[in-house]
């Protein structure tokens, strides 16, 4: 078993060990914007999202619903045409490649081969009646016809890896046989297969029951540590973020809000609408007393006020915050926020 | 443990089974419960996907028949569902889901389904029924404007707040709430959480809270029961429970909180 893990994490040979730009960043997301085809016309649903992914890195993006951040994740693997969306704005660099703009063709040799995908549902990552084994060959072969016998002894090795037992009969049950924990293993499995550098996870375990979820996120912890790749995870659960990531990046109605480490953003948000999220949490609050709300609702996609995006519902807003665009990411130390007032209000 | 009731309980269950039929045979979703609820009091039923907690809450509310033992709420036996009739009393017990959006009909305007369940619970006339809604609805936070609006066009966070006030039109002593806040963000789930516990301090009224989240039902539950498999593995107060586990199982729960393991280590 060891030796598998060691093959499986090793690169094949140097040209494969991962990249960066000269500021050591395995992907620097710049000024990004996406928009969504609708009857009426483009709609945004992300601006101006700024970000970098240090490789080895464990980046976590929490966000409520509608705040960009499966969107976001899909750009990063450029199956935004799926969803009639696109990048109308910015720059996405992968080892100091662009990747805004690649045309269908080339994504291919990135998307699940450099940067692996894992979506929310395990049942969409898989087809429910072709047998597991056939599914990861697929993977592994990367849709060539001729499967070999190193193939099949990959998927085995990659069965292995996402810790399921008894691999030699699971490759031949179907994903509806499987538990939701024991498919998302799968799905994982499938997405390590060609090794990727970055693996983004997007919400990986909120469908899943909390026993489950706990031995996913070990592995994916495990896994990063054991195949030295970064990792991107979107979650609407903070402590699930804070249990696997080393940074924390906050997304509230399309824009990108704060980026910090997971103790720093703990010990003190330096944006509001964190402020707002870590304080209203439900599994560190004092049963003896009323929960902290945030007042109001999040604005619907293209109903974003002017101005910062949160101040209909900030208990510090001022007249500034109200006009203009959505405020710019200002760097505090190693951290950055989008709030006029960080800095002044703390 | 010390849980002890000091009053006469309000639900009583007594070694509870249900079964159901399915094409691959019976499934035994609950079997041989024991609990009993006193007045006043919020409890939580926690467990995972397929631990029989839904099925429980349902047959306390009567929506499914026990296969054995018995249930008795407010002193009269709960019976199977037989006709429209034999539920248990509206005024005695209601019930909130976790899918608003299929309980409540899209197309109604929550002025309407509240003042029809106020006009059927409570036998008022039409206007004083609509005036009743209205202030029902004005009480867990629903606007005059917003109680015109079909109900489709409100968001997730206030259709459970309307789906609350069409259940307190019957004025019922119990409430019981599968999974209330699982499908809402979390500060929308804060601010329904506290209008839960506020709707319990006012009213005095009972609560039965179902949830597979563990820092839900530790922050809103007086008392516990810890379901897996159909069977009660452990039950007593909250802070006992979830502080100091004593079945393994409950343990295993608590420790895949995730944080948790951080923060104890």
């Amino acid at each position: 078993m060891p030796s598998d893990l060691e093959t499986a994490g090793t690169p094949r040979s140097d040209h494969d060990a991962a990249r960066t730009d000269a500021d050591g960043d395995l992907l620097a997301v710049s000024g990004v914007r996406i928009a969504l085809r609708r009857r009426s016309g483009e709609v945004p649903v992300v601006e101006t999202a700024t970000f970098t992914v240090p490789a080895n890195g464990a980046l976590g993006v929490v966000g409520e619903s509608g705040s960009g951040k499966s969107m976001l994740s899909r750009a990063l693997i450029g199956t935004l045409p799926r969803y009639g969306g696109r990048v109308t704005h910015g720059s996405i660099r992968w080892q100091g490649r662009e990747l805004v703009g690649l045309p269908e063709k080339a994504w291919r040799t990135i998307r699940g081969r450099e940067i692996g995908y894992v979506p929310q549902s395990s049942m969409a990552g898989l087809n429910p009646i072709l047998p597991i084994g056939e599914q990861l060959l697929e993977a592994v072969s990367n849709g060539r016809r001729r499967v070999d016998a190193e193939h099949r002894a990959r998927v085995l090795e990659l069965l292995d890896l996402v810790r399921i037992p008894r691999a030699k009969q699971v490759v031949s049950e179907t994903a509806d046989q499987l538990s939701g924990g024991m498919r998302q293993r799968v799905v994982i499995a499938a997405a390590l297969a060609q090794r990727p550098k970055l693996l983004i996870l997007d919400e990986p375990t909120t469908a899943l029951d909390v026993t489950v979820q706990a031995g996913i996120l070990k592995l994916v912890a495990d896994l990063r540590r054991e195949l030295g790749m970064a990792v991107m995870l979107t979650s609407h659960d903070l402590a699930v973020i804070e249990t696997i990531c080393d940074k924390i990046m906050t997304m509230y109605a399309g824009a990108v809000i704060e980026i910090g480490g997971v103790g720093d953003v703990r010990g003190g948000p330096l944006h509001p609408y964190t402020k707002a999220l870590m304080e209203s949490r439900v599994d560190q609050a004092d049963p003896t007393r009323d929960l902290v709300t945030i007042p109001g609702e999040p604005p619907s996609t293209g109903n974003w006020p002017p101005g910062c995006r949160f101040w209909p519902r900030c208990p510090v807003a001022v007249d500034a915050c109200r006009v203009g665009d959505q405020p710019a990411m200002r760097s505090f130390g190693q951290r950055w926020s989008a709030c006029l007032r960080t800095g002044e209000w703390l | 443990m010390t849980e002890a009731i000091a009053t006469d309980p309000i639900i009583t269950v007594t070694d509870l089974s249900v079964t159901f039929a399915t094409p691959r045979g019976p499934v035994h979703a609950v079997r041989g419960v024991d609990m009993v609820v006193a007045p006043g009091e919020t409890v939580g039923i926690v467990g995972e996907s397929g631990s029989g907690k839904s099925t429980l809450a349902r047959a306390i509310v009567g929506l499914v028949p026990a296969e054995s033992g018995s249930a008795f709420v407010d002193g009269r036996p709960v019976r199977p569902l037989r006709g429209r009739r034999s539920r248990v009393d509206a005024g005695t017990v209601q019930m909130i889901f976790q899918d608003s959006y299929t309980s409540l009909n899209p197309r109604q305007r929550p002025i309407d389904a509240v003042a029809e369940a106020v006009r059927v619970c409570q036998g008022l006339g039409r206007a004083p029924a609509r005036e009743r809604a209205l202030h029902l609805l004005g009480s867990v936070g629903i606007s005059p404007a917003q109680s015109r609006m079909k109900t489709r066009s409100l968001s997730g966070g206030q259709r459970q707040r309307v789906s609350i006030a069409r259940a307190l039109a019957a004025d019922p002593k119990i409430l019981v709430a599968d999974e209330p806040t699982s499908s809402l963000d979390q500060s929308i789930a804060a601010s329904l959480l506290n209008l839960l516990r506020r709707i319990q301090a006012e009213r005095g009224i009972t609560v039965v809270f179902i949830s597979h989240d563990l820092g839900v039902v530790r922050y809103l539950a007086h008392r516990v029961y810890v379901m897996k498999e159909g069977v009660i593995v452990e039950h007593g107060l909250t802070a006992d429970v979830f502080g100091a586990p004593e079945h393994e199982y409950t343990r295993t729960l608590v420790s895949s909180v995730p944080g948790v393991r951080s923060e104890a280590a």
